[in-house]
Formats: structure tokens, C-alpha cells, sequence
């Protein structure tokens, strides 16, 4: 369904995507990561065609984004990251004027806004101007228009970025109920869990570059389907760099990062660790309030490879 | 058919935006009103004075040639009667002529005037004037630069040329600025090609009726806010330009193409509908003649908001940032008034500027309207429209260009 090869984008003497490759097949759900700056949003307006790469090539079904930019962008819905809508237009209206951009007119067109406003849980409030909306209302309305073509790639950047919980499932449902009717899905976002939820096969991006992908089982084996234990400490004389480096004395097989009173690590032979660790805590005289350990998830797996969690 | 969307989108967010609808189509009638209010009485006056029908004036023709002869009789005289009231007199009676309010100018015939004429060299005339006589002065300087040519088609214009002269005092209030004496004899120096300029330039109907300091007024300011409404309106489009929305729509099948062509559409539309309210407006409340033609008025309405809508598109096109453009619009738009006669008549202007307001929008379209007003047939007008278009078409293919040139289709 989407072919990217080689892409690259500088800006000036900044090379901001560094030869990008993906290869999304048909249905298939797609969750791409990465912090601020990673380059997720360059990447993406060149697959919608609003950047024009330095380098690479971008192929939609079997139209050429850059050779024929309007037959590869009737394929694809695009949901931004911020509301792209008039607000002192209705839902209705928002829907009728994105519907007639994509070239739907007369009944079909009506009919295709009843049934997208019902998906996207507002038919009752069809006639409302979206100004009067709630955030997470905004959001639907705004998928709601990039999916009244029906298109069959859809791309998603932080659809649910400040919205209520209630608001966050009905999306997630709604994207889970489109992907399993058939339509790819590219979705960023900073919640782990919910690229966990939705996608069938993850990419890591960081520093304009995909550092890996694969499904979600296949990026935890990377951390060896290890565990993460997190120990809470009491208040300490020790500094941070201080404390990682005694115990990264005494365990050096061991990563450890530590982030206010929170001390993690990622391994799988927790059991065995744990002892060692607390009896190293106990001889620095430190005091442990809370041990956890739970199974290694996206953010650790992020964590592994570039260094920094995701909301650095 | 997306063009016309983006049009019915754009018109509709227009109409739901209260305050942008009262600013753009109330004030332009709540601020002729008010001033058209506190006005009234100085307009008033202006245009009793203007219903003079003649000046007293005095010649002292110290040449005495057959030349002088010509100049005093046939032209002064005979051709000027209607406006000029001469009187030979010698100039040891002209104080005496100028204290007892006799006459408000002296017309002095210096002697080689005959042969400066002859020798087809530029032959000088002195004016002396009590108090403001700068109406006299034009005329006089307008009659000597038409003796020097002694083409008797333009013999002919020289009086049309006076009348008009006279009714555009009544149509300002104020008098041609031609009050010190060496501007008139620097402008009789001019030579003959000034006054084929002049010629050219004035479109003269017999019959014409008067346009009054209220008309003028109205009109000025009519055209004026069709430029600040454009402003506003091309300030919300960069405005739109930052925004998602404008993004998102060439993700879909619109092309920036489209697009400039569907903002262009609501521009016109928006601006045809606050010139109607305005044209309609003085005319119900303070009864603004906007002249007879139905039709004259339609094409000058269209002509005018299609050249005024290309040439904010065109700015707009210049200009990437909302708040550039808003901090440039009030200063550009004051300018542009000014110099399209929004404020003072074009014709009190430097011919240099005169030349340049020849292709603004805003002076086209003044221009149009005064010239119905005073009763102009479609055949008077339309090349004036027809600038205003080809105007309006190279702006708007510049804008066209430079959308283009950023990268079409894609990189918008």
C-alpha cells in the first residue's frame, strides 16, 4: 500500500529525515514512534505530498507521490496533529466541505456525512458549530473528514494529543473498527499503549532515522522478554551519577537509569537480580520504599535504543 | 467547482463572523453618515460658492499686436464669456480696479508676447491677483497655452476644458492649486505638449451635470473601504495560510490553483455586496445621486471590485506572514486611498502621480463613478473598465505565477 525508499529532507544544511525506508502493506496497521524532533511529521507531510523530498521516492498503491501527487493523495485521509477545521462552520458542514474536496457531491455525499457523523459518535450534534465543541468532539469531527472519501490509507499523527479519556476510546475504537475493514493505518503517537493496542507492526524512529520495526513481540525480544524492575527510594546523600556508577561497579551487565526518587533497570532474571540490587542499596545505606517489577513494554524498548524515553 | 466551495465556504464564515460583517458592510454607511452629519453645512456652502458663473477680470495688453488683439478678443472675450467678464483697462487704474472689488485679476499682456508667438517660441503672460483668484489663473493659463498652439479644434476644447475646471472646484469645494504666480508662469512655459496632455486626459461632455461635495464625498470614501475590506479579507486568508485547514485542503483534490481562484471569488463577491449596500445606502438614507445608468453603475461596480480583489490578492500573494500584512494594510491602505482621489481630487496631484493613479483600481473606479455621476454613457466608461480588467487580470496572473512557483501541486 505505501512504499517509501531512500527518503531524505534538508532543510538548509539540516538533514532532517536521513533516508527513510517503509514498506506498509494493505490493512495493515502501522505505528510509528518517536520523540519531538525525531522527524515523524517530516516524514509524514512527505507522504502526503505537502514536502517535497531531497531524495527518496514515495509510492501510494501504484501511484508516485511526486509524479502524480493528486491521483496518490486520493488514496489517503490525513488526520493532523492539531484540528484542521472551520470552527464557525457545524460538524455538518465541516464534513461537506471536505467531502466535496475529495470529490463527493449530491445524495452520495449526504449519505457519506450521516454515516461518517455516526461513526465518529456525533450525528446528534451534526448541526452544532464545532467552535462550541469539546476538544476530544474536535478531534472526531477532524477523522471523521479525513475518512469521508473513504480512503484507503489513512495517517494519523497524535489524534488523541489533550482529550478526555471517553473521547480517547471512542477513537481508538473507531480506528480499530476501520483497520479491521480493511483500511491501513499509520498512526504516531506518544502513548505506548496505544500503538500497542492498534498496530500490528511498530517503527522506532529518532534523529531522522527508523533505528528498527517489527511487531510488537519481535521489539521486546530485543530487550531479551526481560522484565523492568522500578525501585522507589527514600530521600539520599548519594547523587544520581554517584549511585549509578556503584552499582554499575558491582553489576556491570546491568543498565540502570534513575529519574528523581525512581531507580529502573530491564532484565529477564529479575528474580536473581533483585537480590543483589537490594543488598548493594542496603550497603549504601539507602532506603527502599517500593519494588515493582512488570513485564518490559514500547518504552523500554525505546529506552534500549535511543538512551531517552519517548517524552524527552 | 472546488474554486466555488472554497467561495461558499469562505463567504459562509463571512457571514457568521458579526463583527467582521458590521465592520466591512455597516461602517462604511455609519461613517458617511456621521461626517456626512457634521459636514453638511461646510459642503453646503462649498457648493454655493461654486455656482459663480463668472469672473471679473482685467487685461493690460502692453503688445498691442494683432496677436494680443486675438488673444483679448477671441479667445478672452468671445470664447470665455460665459465664465470671464473682461475689461481693457491701463494699469494706472488697476489698483484703484483691485481696491473697489472691481476684479479679482489682472491679466498683463507683456509687450514681444506677439512675436513670441510668432517665432513659435513660449510666450509668457504676468497675473496679478487679489486674494484667492487661482480659478481665474487656471483659466487664464489654459486659455494662453491654447492661443500658443492656435489649433482651433482645440480652440474649441479650451472652453470645455474651463467649464470642467469650474465644476470640479464645485465638486471639491476647494479651487485648483495654482494660487502663486510663478506656478502659473512656469506652467505657461510648459509649451504646447501640456496641454495636448491636457486634452488627452480630460473627457469632456457637453450637457454634463455637476457632482456635489456629498457625491464626491461618498463616492471617496465608498472606494475607500472597498480597499480596507479587501485588507481585511486578504489578512484572513494569510491568516487561514498558518492555519491546518489550509494545509489539509491540498491533501485533497484542490489545487492552489483552485484555491487562489475560489478566494478571489468571495473576495469579489463580499466586496460587490458592500459596495451595493453602500451605493444603496447613501442613496435611500441621504440621497446620493450615483447617476442614471443602471448599467453604467453594475459594470463600474464589477470592474472595480474585481481590479480592487486582484490587487489585494496580489499584495497577499507578496506577503507570507498575517501579521506583516496587518501591521503593512492600514499605511498601504491610506496610501492607496489617498492616491486614488479617496481624499483629494486626482487632478490636484503632480502629473507624475496623476500617471500612476491611472492603473490603480481604487482611482479607476472613483474616476468611473464621478463620470457617471455627471452622466456618462457606458460608451464614456468602458475603456476605463476594460484598464481596470486587463489591471486586474495581470495581477491576479502574477499571484497565479508565484502560487505556482512555490511548487504547484505539492510543497504549497
Amino acid at each position: 500500500m505505501l512504499q517509501v525508499s531512500g527518503l531524505k529532507k534538508q532543510f538548509l544544511n539540516h538533514e532532517v529525515v536521513k533516508g527513510i525506508n517503509l514498506d506498509i502493506k494493505k490493512g495493515e496497521a502501522y505505528g510509528l514512534l518517536g520523540p519531538n524532533g525525531a522527524g515523524k511529521s517530516t516524514t509524514i507531510s512527505m507522504i502526503c505530498g505537502l514536502l517535497k523530498p531531497t531524495e527518496g521516492s514515495i509510492k501510494i498503491g501504484e501511484f508516485d507521490m511526486i509524479k502524480q501527487p493528486k491521483k496518490a493523495q486520493q488514496k489517503l485521509g490525513i488526520v493532523p496533529q492539531e484540528i484542521a477545521l472551520y470552527m464557525p462552520m457545524t460538524a455538518k458542514e465541516n464534513l461537506m466541505f471536505w467531502g466535496r474536496m475529495y470529490g463527493l457531491k449530491g445524495v452520495p455525499l449526504k449519505a457519506r456525512v450521516d454515516e461518517v457523523l455516526d461513526i465518529i459518535g456525533l450525528f446528534d450534534r451534526a448541526d452544532d458549530k464545532v467552535e462550541t465543541f469539546s476538544g476530544g468532539m474536535k478531534r472526531r469531527v477532524n477523522i471523521g473528514a479525513a475518512i469521508l472519501h473513504q480512503p484507503e490509507l489513512l495517517i494519523m499523527d497524535e489524534p488523541t494529543v489533550g482529550i478526555d479519556p471517553q473521547s480517547r476510546n471512542h477513537i481508538l475504537e473507531t480506528v480499530k473498527t476501520l483497520n479491521k475493514e480493511g483500511m491501513t493505518i499509520i498512526y504516531t503517537s506518544h502513548y505506548m499503549e496505544e500503538v500497542e493496542y492498534l498496530c500490528s507492526r511498530i517503527g522506532i524512529m529518532d534523529h531522522g532515522q527508523l533505528l528498527t520495526e517489527g511487531t510488537l513481540t519481535e521489539l521486546k525480544q530485543m530487550l531479551n522478554d526481560g522484565n523492568e524492575i522500578i525501585i522507589q527510594l527514600a530521600s539520599r546523600k548519594i547523587t544520581d551519577e554517584e549511585l549509578i556508577l556503584r552499582l554499575h561497579t558491582k553489576m556491570p551487565q546491568f543498565s540502570f537509569t534513575i529519574v528523581g526518587d525512581t531507580l529502573r533497570t530491564i532484565t529477564p532474571h529479575s528474580q536473581v537480580i533483585l537480590t543483589t540490587l537490594l543488598n548493594e542499596l542496603t550497603v549504601m545505606n539507602l532506603t527502599v520504599t517500593s519494588i515493582e517489577i512488570k513485564e518490559a513494554n514500547l518504552e523500554n524498548v525505546f529506552l534500549h535504543l535511543t538512551g531517552r524515553t519517548l517524552r524527552d | 467547482m472546488l474554486a466555488f466551495w472554497v467561495f461558499v465556504k469562505d463567504f459562509l464564515i463571512f457571514a457568521r463572523n458579526k463583527q467582521t460583517f458590521i465592520l466591512l458592510i455597516a461602517m462604511p454607511l455609519m461613517l458617511i453618515a456621521i461626517l456626512g452629519a457634521a459636514l453638511s453645512g461646510l459642503i453646503q456652502n462649498s457648493d454655493e460658492e461654486a455656482k459663480l458663473s463668472s469672473f471679473n477680470i482685467a487685461v493690460i495688453d502692453k503688445d498691442q499686436s494683432e496677436e494680443s488683439f486675438f488673444f483679448v478678443d477671441d479667445i478672452l472675450i468671445d470664447r470665455l464669456f460665459s465664465v470671464l467678464n473682461v475689461t481693457k483697462m491701463d494699469e494706472s487704474k488697476l489698483d484703484h480696479a483691485f481696491k473697489t472689488e472691481q476684479i479679482t485679476l489682472a491679466v498683463i499682456i507683456p509687450e514681444g508676447f506677439g512675436n513670441a508667438i510668432e517665432q513659435h517660441d513660449k510666450p509668457s503672460l504676468k497675473l496679478v491677483s487679489q486674494g484667492d483668484a487661482s480659478i481665474e489663473e487656471s483659466i487664464i493659463t489654459i486659455a494662453a497655452l491654447h492661443y500658443q498652439n492656435l489649433d482651433l479644434a482645440i480652440s474649441k476644447i479650451v472652453e470645455k476644458v474651463t467649464r470642467t475646471l469650474v465644476e470640479q472646484s464645485k465638486k471639491t469645494g476647494q479651487s485648483p492649486e495654482m494660487s502663486n504666480l510663478s506656478d502659473v508662469i512656469t506652467k505657461l512655459d510648459g509649451g504646447a505638449n501640456s496641454l495636448r496632455e491636457s486634452k488627452n486626459e480630460m473627457n469632456v461632455r457637453m450637457g454634463s451635470k455637476t457632482v456635489g461635495s456629498f457625491q464626491y464625498y461618498a463616492v471617496g470614501m465608498g472606494v475607500m473601504y472597498l480597499l480596507i475590506t479587501v485588507t481585511t479579507l486578504v489578512s484572513n486568508i494569510l491568516v487561514e495560510k498558518e492555519d491546518p485547514v489550509y494545509l489539509r485542503q491540498f491533501v485533497s483534490n484542490l489545487t492552489p490553483q483552485q484555491y487562489l481562484l475560489g478566494k478571489y471569488l468571495s473576495l469579489i463577491a463580499i466586496t460587490f455586496i458592500q459596495l451595493s449596500i453602500t451605493i444603496i445606502g447613501t442613496n435611500l438614507l441621504f440621497n446620493v445621486d450615483w447617476g442614471d445608468s443602471i448599467l453604467c453603475i453594475l459594470f463600474t461596480m464589477l470592474t472595480t471590485t474585481i481590479s480592487t480583489s486582484a490587487l489585494g490578492l496580489f499584495i497577499g500573494s507578496l506577503i507570507k506572514k498575517a501579521s506583516t500584512f496587518t501591521s503593512m494594510s492600514m499605511v498601504s491602505t491610506q496610501i492607496l486611498a489617498a492616491l486614488g482621489g479617496s481624499f483629494v481630487p486626482i487632478y490636484l496631484f503632480p502629473d507624475w502621480m496623476v500617471t500612476v493613479t491611472k492603473v490603480l483600481p481604487n482611482s479607476l473606479g472613483l474616476q468611473m463613478f464621478l463620470d457617471i455621476m455627471t452622466g456618462a454613457t457606458f460608451a464614456d466608461i468602458w475603456q476605463e473598465g476594460v484598464i481596470a480588467l486587463v489591471v486586474s487580470l495581470l495581477l491576479f496572473a502574477v499571484s497565479w505565477i508565484r502560487l505556482s512557483r512555490k511548487g504547484g501541486a505539492i510543497h504549497v
